[in-house]
């Protein structure tokens, strides 16, 4: 079956997934997975949908633009296959707390992408002029966590940041009932 | 996913709560090595330890760093040499001890415990032997802990050995006298001795335990106190309350604990023993079990009230950690060393806590009359009259205590001393009714069973 990728922002008011939800079923499509938050008053929600025929992206658009009763920005594509080989990884908890200014995530984010490390989530957050990094990252194996822990704790004192990057496993033991994969 | 504000508080845990894990202990049975040949055991011995704690140090700090939990310290524990010197004599002892002082240097732990005897009922050559060396042994030696277990539920109280551990005592100490005695601080007399415990000094691997083993030492008691400053900052707060919060607090600090001790034990291909609950100061300001009296309302640490709220602490801590481990052990219960804790260390100074309040409190927690200093002139039969009403504290109430008395030669009550480092320092306590009752010890023998030791 064809799978689509979609991706749905508005101001944010009730309703809308209700909407959204809605113009898929009509469409023959059923929902796989699906996030949604809001932030700054604005809805955001990201949609994986398999539909029994394959379906002209345009129709998808249309039809939610019948059933959506507010301005909507959409962006909706057909899921390709992943083009990226997988790599063995361990998730890391990188988090990253200083005084707020203009270029933190980007000096974090280029540090992570030059060593192929992928972000899987993201939080960000400014608090009475501090700015807070949460970011649950794949590692690969076969890079060194002690020089990855360096340079991060490096960057960030030349930032006045903490920075922090840890092995999910402790953050799993501390909150939830389950204990984490041995690895 | 994880949620930011469950990451936040575990990250606040880490770096501003002293959330780390006290001891990693590697049990190692050496039994193994006992033969006629001295020169033989002690080669076998220190070939056995540092081909078994090799790693013990490097995977330890690698594992640390992965989730930037420190290891504050690595240590091992042997089995009782008693048992190798079985058929030896005392300068056998002495070889033996060296050898482990000198084997446990080459692999970078501290401390290694297992200069044992457990004579609960009587006493056999080679822990005869092994009592005889003490007081040279703790001289002679940096690194050798040893331990006595002088009683239990199920043999009672061997008052011959009590009265002969008071005076090895002031021999350690008049041994060790341009040490203020420290030599005695290795040593830690017990009744009910656990055989999994990962804290110095009485750390041993007992027998059953197999032939090597990792158990853990959870966080100390920051982390406790500042959950509860935290709690109390947001208005007054009810002791049920109170408790919930030191319960939730030990659940989390003993799955650190966990965590870090299954992947040491992994990686260092030996199984995974127990994690031990107790609560263990130090000297540091902002980690210590007379913080969190206080930060409960006991200004005043020794006063009325603080055997309740040390009752509540230690039972707290044990709900939480059971519900988060399936593999507790050891002696899993708040510690009250004075010199070792700042806090307990001024209630004792300003003579708020005496030793007989101590003993009091003791009966409701771990493990016993810790770390306490006493007048240099304390007379052995005194020493072994604390000793005894402390075992049996233990021995009739089915639990664990323990001694680690230090006679400072020199000193009287009140003077200070210090240690430093983790052994931290205070003043000389005061012994009421000094020389008194000395005919009771001297009677020897054994104190009987209790009755509760007829469980069958």
């Amino acid at each position: 079956m064809p799978e689509y990728i979609l991706s749905v922002v508005a101001r944010d008011r009730s309703g809308i997934i209700a909407e959204i939800s809605a113009a898929l079923f009509e469409l023959g499509g059923n929902i796989l997975s699906a996030t949604q938050s809001v932030l700054g008053d604005y809805f955001a929600m990201m949609i994986l949908c398999a539909t029994r025929a394959a379906v002209d992206p345009k129709d998808i658009r249309d039809k939610l633009g019948e059933r959506v009763r507010s301005e909507f920005d959409l962006f909706v594509t057909e899921r390709q296959p992943a083009s990226i080989e997988p790599m063995e990884t361990q998730t890391f908890v990188i988090t990253l707390i200083g005084p707020d200014r203009p270029g933190i995530l980007h000096a974090l984010t280029s540090y992570l992408a030059s060593k192929q490390i992928n972000i899987d989530d993201l939080r960000c957050q400014t608090t009475e002029g501090e700015f807070l990094v949460i970011c649950q990252v794949s590692v690969p194996n076969e890079l060194d966590l002690s020089m990855l822990q360096a340079d991060l704790e490096e960057s960030g004192r030349e930032l006045q940041f903490t920075a922090h990057m840890q092995h999910e496993n402790v953050f799993i033991a501390t909150n939830e009932l389950r204990f984490g994969r041995a690895t | 996913m994880l949620r930011t504000d469950e990451i936040l508080s575990t990250v606040r845990m880490l770096q501003s709560e002293h959330l780390d894990v006290r001891a990693v202990t590697m049990g190692i049975d050496i039994n193994d090595c006992a033969g006629p040949n001295i020169d033989l055991v002690c080669r076998k011995v220190r070939h056995k330890i540092t081909s078994r704690a090799a790693r013990l140090v490097e995977v330890c700090d690698e594992i640390g760093a992965k989730y930037q939990v420190p290891v504050v310290n690595k240590r091992l524990a042997l089995s009782p040499l008693s048992l190798l010197l079985e058929g030896h004599a005392m300068p056998a002892a002495i070889d033996l001890a060296r050898a482990v002082d000198t084997a446990v240097e080459k692999v970078a732990v501290d401390f290694a415990g297992g200069f044992t005897a457990l004579v609960e009922r009587g006493e056999t050559p080679g822990q005869k032997v092994l009592i005889r060396a003490l007081p040279e042994v703790m001289q002679a030696t940096r690194r050798v802990c040893a331990s006595l277990n002088l009683a239990s539920s199920k043999a009672g109280i061997n008052m011959n050995a009590v009265g002969e551990a008071g005076r090895v005592l002031r021999a350690i100490a008049e041994r060790t006298a341009d040490q203020n005695g420290f030599g005695c601080a290795k040593l830690v007399v017990f009744a009910n001795i656990p055989p999994d415990n990962p804290f110095m000094a009485g750390a041993y691997l007992g027998t059953g335990q197999g032939d090597a083993v990792i158990n853990i030492g959870v966080s100390g008691p920051g982390v406790v106190k500042s959950a509860l400053q935290r709690l109390l900052s947001g208005g007054p707060a009810s002791l049920h309350e109170i408790a919930e919060q030191i319960k939730l607090t030990a659940f989390r600090v003993t799955r650190v604990g966990e965590l870090i001790g299954r992947e040491v034990a992994l990686k260092l291909r030996v199984p995974f023993g127990i994690v031990d609950l107790s609560l263990a100061p130090t000297p540091e300001v902002g980690d210590s079990v007379g913080e969190i009296l206080q930060a409960m309302g006991i200004s005043s640490v020794g006063g009325p009230g603080s055997t309740a709220a040390l009752a509540l602490l230690n039972d707290a801590v044990k709900k939480g950690g059971l519900f988060a481990s399936s593999s507790v052990g050891g002696l899993s219960g708040a510690f009250v060393p004075v010199s070792e804790d700042a806090h307990l260390a001024r209630a004792a100074r300003e003579k708020a806590l005496s030793l007989e309040k101590l003993e009091a409190m003791t009966s409701v927690c771990s493990v016993g009359i810790d770390m306490v200093l006493l007048p240099g002139d304390t007379p052995a039969e005194t020493l072994s009259g604390i000793i005894a009403d402390e075992l049996a504290i233990g021995v009739f109430n089915n639990k664990t205590t323990a001694a680690r008395l230090i006679p400072v030669p020199g000193k009287k009550a009140g003077d200070e001393v210090a240690f430093g480092g983790l052994f931290g320092g205070g003043p000389v306590m005061a012994i009421r009714g000094t020389g008194e009752n000395s005919d009771f010890i001297r009677q020897g023998g054994q104190i009987p069973a209790p009755l509760h030791s007829l469980r069958n």
